[in-house]
């Protein structure tokens, strides 16, 4: 079955002030929580799977918002990205079973794998150590998932007989660890370099390419999945892609082009190699993707079609508004599919 | 951080009790047998889990707190019980006045993104994160956490992590070379800067405790003990703060079991001394000290050499040492009418307290009676012009 999900931005849009002699009540009552709620409920009523709060340095705190949002969206999977540099391995897989117990195991993790050090971050470090922490950071979290008493004595992280599942109820002194398991997040990463793709085959659950041209896409999937083979492991392929999906196809490139100020020809656009992420004034964390399809509800429906045929289970997606793009989704786009792979 | 004397209530991070009897806890996943007929969150329906969790209990505790005037709650954290950001950031939008008052341990998070959590927190919540720093007991508890750094270190950790968190927070670019953390050019993003500092309530005993505490808390944090105790015990800290050139304010951690009359109260505690066994009573003993803490060991010394009953246990009026054995920590409490209880608040306020964290099991069902019998009899500030033993009127409005 095919999963959809929806990104929350986690900055606010400037919503113009009204005149003076104009009523506004909005000063001071509302946050970027709100329209975050806003946007979920929206992925929810329209059908989505799930939704994913990225890591946005300049945005609001991604696990603060995961945590917001679940209660208000109960039918939804929840993926909640942030650096590895967050904490410890401990604290974070802690953070995480709070989370599985409290909303019914719907978390994902996202751990970002690409990136430096960042010493405005407090994170020193950098080049190939970076991902030795990352797969010590997973080691660790899927030892103390596991059964206790859980030891681990790395380079980066220390644990002496933790862990939080008991069993057996046979560790000694942690007795109160007897209790229903919780699962471990699904872990979902993303990097196009060798070592991203090596560490998903190893300890990811999915993989999230961005390459949207069909050859490419294939085989980077055949790459992955060869890997995991080799390590015992199966791992799916998600694509990371925008939106925009309209009553025709010219209609559809009016609006990327307006909002983005780059010509297009669909029926796939791709940022050129290189050009900074795209950001818009209605959805000022803009957009992670680096392309977007572009075109009617019926070619949108099409390509995507054609991306599961190539591998793609699951579809990680954004729009050019996140409110008004998740319910044209819902309602113009994911009934086409519904024949093929979508759940009716 | 008001003039005014802030009262907290505690919610319990993992299970309840739904009194002080010894009887099996009831509520939460943390409960002794969750999923059996009678337990609650989650309970059974039609023989299945009913779908609720511990979170939709704790909303009904942090809004009965907030009915009954406490100004928040302290939210623990142990390896047992569930993540205090976790559920400040799920009931936040489930409460209006209730302030989070979050255990944060130093060392777990990155400073940086600890302050990003807690300025989303500010927005989401309107401002009612309030931090309980606490830097960890020592002994195989720090160890499960993955955390090998000694005592002392431990502190100097907190120290600078405190440092980095509160530069950061007051506005980049911010620089800062420590032996645990080493920044440049940190701050927050516009969107989440200019938020309230939260409050910083600081516990430890310890001699580099207490330094650290000085630098950062706004109020120093500790278990009640006997009040001669607790009074050296300021005394100490108001010294060493002046040395820093600030002065200290003080918050008392206590358990109350207050009823209409003294002798009922007593008799909560002959109940649940009734449904001990030996056993019990040894592992109680044996945990109360365990690690490096300095404030267990404080504790401890109210322990008799060898215990036969509960009586042997008062160490003052009202001052009773054995909460322990009823199931719950701090172990010294206060035990008493309503009126003594108020009294008893009313003489920590004469030896310097500005702020409680009070607590009693059920966590829900006392909040209300101690917001609505032991509060309004207590003094407050006014307690520093009247004798001891002059509880307040109340007025029933």
């Amino acid at each position: 079955m095919t999963e959809f999900i929806w990104t929350v931005p986690t900055r606010v849009p400037h919503r113009p002030a009204f005149d003076p002699s104009v009523r506004d009540d909005r000063p001071g009552r509302f946050t970027a929580f709100d329209e975050d709620s806003q946007v979920a409920r929206a992925a929810e009523l329209a059908g989505f799977d799930g939704v994913v709060v990225p890591y946005d340095p300049g945005g609001e705190e991604s696990w603060v918002v995961a945590a917001a949002l679940a209660p208000e969206v109960p039918r939804l999977g929840i993926v909640a990205e942030f650096p590895p540099d967050l904490g410890t391995a401990v604290y974070a897989a802690k953070l995480a079973l709070s989370f599985q117990r409290f909303f019914s195991d719907r978390l994902s993790w996202q751990i970002v794998l690409d990136g430096d050090a960042d010493p405005s971050l407090a994170d020193s470090v950098s080049g190939p150590a970076r991902d030795t922490r990352t797969e010590e950071f997973l080691t660790v979290t899927r030892g103390v998932f596991g059964d206790a008493p859980y030891t681990f004595h790395g380079e980066f992280y220390e644990v002496e007989a933790g862990g939080f599942f008991d069993p057996s109820g046979t560790v000694p002194g942690l007795s109160q660890l007897v209790r229903a398991r919780s699962p471990h997040p699904r872990v979902l990463l993303g990097s196009q370099r060798q070592e991203g793709l090596s560490l998903s085959a190893r300890f990811g659950d999915v993989h999230v390419f961005d390459e949207p041209r069909p050859e490419l896409l294939r085989a980077a999937i055949a790459d992955v999945q060869a890997r995991a083979a080799h390590a015992g492991r199966i791992v799916g392929a998600a694509l990371r892609i925008a939106v925009v999906a309209r009553d025709s196809d010219a209609e559809a490139r009016r609006d990327l082009s307006r909002a983005t100020g780059h010509p297009e020809d669909g029926p796939v656009w791709s940022l050129p190699a290189g050009a900074p992420a795209l950001t818009f004034d209605f959805s000022p964390s803009g957009w992670r993707a680096r392309s977007a399809i572009v075109g009617s509800y019926e070619a949108v429906a099409d390509q995507l079609r054609a991306y599961v045929e190539l591998g793609i289970g699951t579809f990680v997606l954004e729009g050019l508004h996140p409110v008004a793009d998740a319910y044209r989704f819902g309602e113009y786009v994911r009934p086409l599919l519904s024949d093929t792979f979508v759940s009716a | 951080m008001t003039d005014q004397i802030e009262i907290y209530w505690r919610v319990p991070m993992g299970s309840d009790s739904s009194n002080w009897r010894n009887k099996p806890k009831t509520r939460g996943a943390g409960a002794d047998a969750p999923l059996t007929l009678g337990y609650i969150a989650p309970g059974l329906r039609d023989g299945k889990s009913d779908g609720l969790s511990y979170i939709d209990f704790l909303v009904e505790e942090a809004r009965s707190a907030e009915r009954a005037g406490f100004t928040g709650a302290l939210l623990p954290s142990f390896p047992m019980t569930e993540d205090p950001f976790i559920v400040s950031a799920a009931l936040a939008r489930a409460t209006t006045t209730f302030r989070f008052m979050v255990a944060v341990q130093p060392g777990f998070l990155n400073p940086v993104h600890a302050a990003r959590i807690s300025a989303s927190l500010q927005r989401l919540s309107g401002g009612r994160l309030v931090y309980n720093v606490i830097t960890g007991g020592g002994g195989p508890q720090q160890t499960w956490w993955g955390d090998t750094t000694a005592h002392d270190q431990r502190y100097l950790r907190t120290t600078e992590f405190l440092d980095v968190l509160k530069g950061v927070w007051d506005g980049g670019p911010f620089d800062y070379d420590g032996r645990f953390y080493q920044v440049r050019g940190g701050g927050l993003p516009a969107g989440l800067a200019g938020q309230p500092r939260p409050d910083l309530y600081y516990s430890g005993s310890s001699e580099s405790a207490i330094e650290s505490a000085v630098q950062h808390a706004d109020y120093y944090l500790s278990w009640l003990e006997h009040p001669d105790h607790l009074k050296a015990k300021f005394e100490q800290v108001e010294a060493k703060a002046a040395t820093y050139g600030r002065k200290a304010k003080f918050a008392v951690r206590a358990h109350v079991i207050a009823r209409p009359t003294e002798d009922e109260a007593w008799e909560e505690v002959r109940l649940g001394w009734a449904n001990l066994d030996a056993a019990k009573i040894q592992r109680v003993r044996r945990e109360g000290g365990r690690g490096d803490s300095v404030g267990a060991q404080r504790q401890q010394q109210y322990q008799p050499e060898s215990l036969q009953d509960w009586e042997e246990l008062i160490v003052a009026p009202n001052i009773w040492a054995g909460i322990g054995y009823l199931g719950d920590f701090p172990t010294v409490g206060i035990v008493g009418s309503y009126e003594q209880a108020a009294e008893r608040l009313d003489d920590l306020v004469r030896i310097g307290a500005d702020a409680f964290i009070l607590s009693g099991l059920s966590h829900l069902e006392e909040a209300y009676r101690v917001g609505t019998e032991v509060l309004p009899r207590f003094q407050g500030r006014r307690a520093l012009d009247q004798p001891a033993g002059t509880a307040k009127e109340v007025v029933h409005v």
